[in-house]
């Protein structure tokens, strides 16, 4: 209507026209009533017809080309189920994907508590072994890894010394503070931090760093005295 | 809808099943719909319900007693549309004027008055309104040019 040429005739139509509407809406109000409902079956044909409608109006601005993409995207998608459904029931098939999920679970997902980050990235350069050791005193366990090397000592069958050397560069080491004295000494020329525990029994821990490495002395026999415990430590310097 | 196809066809499951095709052709028109008032919205279903019931009743050949649509008069008319060439371009429009036009709209044939509903004042296409009517788009065009072609004549010397 938009581009036909609109005549004279046309105007006087468009301007007594609603005759002819308003003839249509006095024939349905004139209309007798018989209606008493649509039966259930026209009203399903009716609700369906207007579902299916719905449904063209929604995917009608869809292009052509994203049409095709999803009826290609569902048939491969459905090629894909078939095919690991069938590959599914091979043991070893299943065994590896099983394992590789896993793998990754734990790659990815698993939460584990990993010091990796506060470990220098240099390995132990040199294991030191104390040359002074109090009498009486017995290794009884050594722990010896590529950054930690623990000696644990008794003596008559008692722990009591540990000497710790390993590449934890980390300041954020934490200390039990409960009836602690802190203090600071030197080692060799590196500054220690001294800790004097004075509970039923006084006890030490004494910890510093030089270039490399961290080391840590806890005492846990009261007999041990502090000049004893500088001396063990100045001895992992020959 | 139900009670114009009631009235047409004087049967109730005839009635349904033109409301239920009247309904499908409504959904598939659904945009002409779209911002037309409530008595455009009453005429456009009277058109098409009037239609599928004639459809119905043609298909089954049943015998049109209750159809009031005049069917007969297109060839008898066809034949008096001739010499009615005169200019209406010159006319003023006045409140008379357009009332003489309502009063010759009314005296068209039932289809004629269908024709140009459809076509001027629902501004529906031809080959929609083909559709509707179960005829040709060319059949639209020139059933509604005959019938602008009657209404010139009826108008000839009363404007």
């Amino acid at each position: 209507m938009k581009s036909r040429e609109i005549d004279r005739l046309d105007v006087l139509i468009l301007l007594a026209g609603d005759t002819l509407i308003d003839e249509d809406v006095e024939y349905v109000r004139n209309l007798p009533d018989h209606f008493n409902g649509l039966s259930a079956e026209t009203e399903k044909k009716i609700q369906r017809k207007i579902a299916a409608a719905n449904h063209q109006r929604d995917t009608r601005d869809v292009p052509i080309w994203m049409n095709s993409l999803r009826r290609a995207a569902v048939v491969v998608l459905a090629v894909c189920s078939v095919l690991f459904g069938a590959s599914m029931m091979i043991e070893p098939i299943r065994a590896a994907l099983f394992g590789a999920v896993v793998e990754m679970f734990e790659e990815y997902v698993d939460v584990r508590l990993d010091d990796g980050e506060w470990r220098n990235s240099e390995k132990l350069t040199e294991v030191k072994e104390p040359s002074y050791i109090p009498e009486g005193y017995e290794v009884s366990e050594v722990y010896r890894s590529d950054y930690e090397n623990s000696i644990f000592y008794t003596k008559d069958g008692i722990e009591a010394l540990c000497i710790t050397q390993d590449t934890y560069l980390s300041d954020n080491v934490l200390y039990n503070n409960r009836n602690a004295e802190f203090s600071y000494i030197e080692i060799n020329g590196y500054t220690a931090l001294l800790i004097q525990y004075k509970d039923d029994i006084v006890t030490y821990t004494l910890t510093w760093k030089d270039e490399t490495h961290k080391y840590s002395i806890m005492t846990y026999d009261i007999e041990l005295n502090l000049d004893e415990v500088i001396k063990i430590a100045e001895g992992l310097y020959p | 809808m139900y009670n114009i196809a009631f009235d047409i066809t004087g049967n109730h499951e005839d009635s349904e099943e033109i409301v239920n095709t009247v309904m499908i052709k409504v959904i598939e028109d659904i945009e002409y719909f779209e911002e037309k008032s409530e008595r455009e919205i009453i005429s456009l279903l009277v058109v098409y319900t009037k239609n599928r019931a004639i459809d119905l009743l043609r298909k089954r050949q049943v015998q049109l007693k209750h159809l009031k649509k005049d069917e007969s008069g297109d060839e008898e008319q066809n034949t008096d549309i001739q010499d009615c060439d005169y200019n209406l371009e010159d006319i003023v429009i006045t409140n008379e004027t357009v009332e003489i036009v309502r009063k010759c709209l009314r005296m068209l044939s039932e289809k004629d008055r269908e024709i140009i509903k459809m076509r001027l004042i629902l501004g529906y296409p031809s080959k929609r309104i083909a559709t509707i009517l179960n005829i040709t788009p060319n059949a639209v065009d020139l059933r509604y040019r005959d019938a602008k072609a009657r209404l010139k004549k009826l108008l000839k010397g009363k404007i």
